[in-house]
């Protein structure tokens, strides 16, 4: 049997390497990927403890929030991609660093 | 079976921290998604061994294969790389395109051999739960998903009605944000100098 404490420990791992690319990478992409990893090693979490608590019980909760995780991730990759190609259709980069001056444009209608 | 679960579990854990870091240091973005690709795949795996069949198709078909289409197809549309480790180190080694093709192909074939192993060694009429303490037959194993779907439509039918609004907004929303027209003045230096480069050559 798989205990589930090795779940966690790699769940946690994943979300600390998700993290640490978000915070160092440049690339707006990059970012969005660190993100999606940190989105999976939350839902890993949520099976585990699904299949430690609810499975066998009928209690199915850990599933249920795992599917609203992944149409979130869904719905986020959608607007976040859109937002990438706007920014470097306007920039001509998506790199987070160098676009200081969309906090100081004013974006008409 | 169990310790062929944990081989299966502690393999798919090495090969999702390798994927990790290669989406750090590929040189390229588009790289950087092949790699996430295999990641999310390595997660549908770990789904299957913890005895969650739904999920393993939802990560399958949603984010192996929606998501990360969506991915490639921004990478490819916004070529712009910026990656963090550069120069001659070992980390330089590892981003060399044969290095990184040969790793690749030996993951993804891992990655398509491991869930076929796991689902022909599951042992479903004996004991399935390898999280759990509790015995399943074949029969119980997949009430699990007649259950799922039973709460998703009972218990929490709220779901699917949030989702679906959540998802069309997104879309409209992302499509009313791709289709805005730019005028020159608003593009910054760069772009505008691309522009009227372009517009002088026609």
């Amino acid at each position: 049997m798989i205990d589930a404490t090795w779940y966690l420990g790699l769940s946690g791992f994943l979300f600390a390497g998700g993290l640490f690319g978000v915070l160092t990478q440049k690339n707006a992409m990059r970012i969005l990927i660190s993100v999606e990893i940190m989105l999976n090693s939350a839902n890993l979490a949520m099976v585990a403890f699904n299949g430690m608590f609810g499975l066998g019980i009928g209690n199915l909760d850990g599933w249920i929030f795992a599917l609203i995780v992944i149409g979130v991730a869904a719905a986020e990759a959608a607007i976040g991609l859109a937002i990438f190609l706007s920014v470097y259709r306007n920039f001509g980069e998506i790199t987070v660093s160098n676009i200081f001056t969309l906090k100081e444009q004013e974006v008409a209608n | 079976m169990s310790v062929f679960l944990q081989f299966i579990f502690i393999t798919v854990a090495i090969f999702l921290i390798i994927t990790m870091y290669m989406t750090w240091t590929v040189e390229k973005t588009m790289q950087a998604s092949y790699w996430l690709i295999l990641f999310l795949v390595g997660i549908s795996i770990l789904f299957l061994i913890a005895n969650s069949e739904i999920m393993f198709a939802f990560q399958l078909s949603i984010y192996g294969g929606g998501i990360s289409v969506l991915l490639l197809f921004a990478a490819l549309l916004a070529q712009h790389d910026d990656y963090l480790f550069v120069g001659d180190s070992i980390f330089g080694k590892i981003q060399g395109l044969r290095t990184q093709i040969s790793v690749f192909l030996i993951l993804a074939i891992n990655l398509i051999l491991l869930p076929i192993l796991a689902i022909t060694n599951t042992n479903y009429n004996t004991e399935n739960s390898v999280l759990g303490d509790s015995e399943r037959t074949v029969s119980e194993a997949f009430l699990d998903t007649a259950r799922f779907s039973h709460q998703l439509w009972t218990e929490y039918s709220v779901v699917i009605p949030f989702l679906s609004l959540l998802l069309l907004t997104a879309l409209l929303g992302s499509i009313k944000l791709v289709i805005r027209e730019w005028e020159l003045e608003e593009l910054s230096d760069i772009m505008k100098m691309r522009y009227e480069t372009k517009e002088d050559t026609q």
